[in-house]
């Protein structure tokens, strides 16, 4: 699957470090950080916060698509009688947790970007 | 990622395995043969600690299935078509109030096992309703 580059958003202030930050501490946890700049903060104001986080977050859709198609896998399987219903039990709820954990942080980054949009005198 | 879950789905693994292996037993505890011929040993499965590369737990696994006796034990029963000169037909030794025993406690642990699963989903799923 291929996520076409977010544009960097510039950084103004704590709402996108937030974010950034969100979007870095999730990444590692799914084994997928390379490089993050959310540590860094505000102080990031190259291109490279955006960069990055459309690596961490297409990382992410990527993983989230092989829980998928495991847990599809698994449910042929067992409807065909030849898998452990425990087992799909397990590759069912990861792939939906992390559904969940992706469309939050998704959630998450299009809020810092909306809050700084709304950011208008 | 979600490694509670998959530690609870590696004990209901085992205890599925457990669970199988009772049923088996069970199915086979009046397989009568001729005495001196192959009678079906019980099935018992060994369960162990599986241990990721680095010392940290990783759930459970079966290590091994033993098997019980291979005599088995003689009963009086010459109209059996099976039974030899003597009379004699040879049973698998089956304890059934032990394998009933086991089916209680196999069926325990594996709902104990999915009452992990469906808490870790729980907790899992508080952290990601956070708020900012």
């Amino acid at each position: 699957m291929v996520i076409p580059a977010i544009p960097a958003i510039p950084s103004v202030g704590s709402a996108e470090s937030a974010g950034a930050a969100q979007a870095a501490s999730s990444a590692s946890g799914a084994g997928a950080a390379t490089g993050a700049s959310g540590a860094s903060g505000a102080s990031a104001s190259s291109g490279a916060s955006g960069s990055s986080f459309s690596d961490m977050l297409g990382n992410a859709i990527d993983s989230l698509d092989a829980s998928q198609q495991s847990a599809t896998n698994l449910s042929l399987q067992a409807a065909a009688g030849n898998a452990n219903i425990a087992d799909v039990t397990v590759a069912s709820t990861e792939a939906d947790l992390e559904t969940q954990l992706v469309t939050t942080v998704r959630d998450k980054a299009v809020d810092a970007f909306n809050s700084i949009m709304d950011m208008q005198a | 990622m979600w490694e509670a879950i998959d530690i609870a789905g590696s004990g209901a693994s085992v205890d599925q395995t457990w669970i199988d292996t009772i049923g088996g037993n069970v199915a086979n505890m009046q397989d009568g043969v001729t005495p001196g011929q192959p009678v079906y040993q019980a099935q018992y499965v060994d369960a162990g600690a599986s241990v990721e590369p680095d010392g940290s737990g990783d759930g459970v696994k079966v290590d091994s299935i033993d098997v019980g006796p291979a005599q088995g034990q003689d009963e009086y029963d010459p109209n059996n078509p099976v039974a030899n000169a003597s009379g004699e037909v040879e049973y698998p030794v089956v304890d059934l109030g032990q394998e009933m025993t086991d089916l209680i406690q196999s069926q325990t642990s594996y709902q104990a096992n999915s009452a992990v699963m469906s808490h870790a989903t729980d907790a899992y799923q508080s952290i990601l309703s956070i708020k900012a």
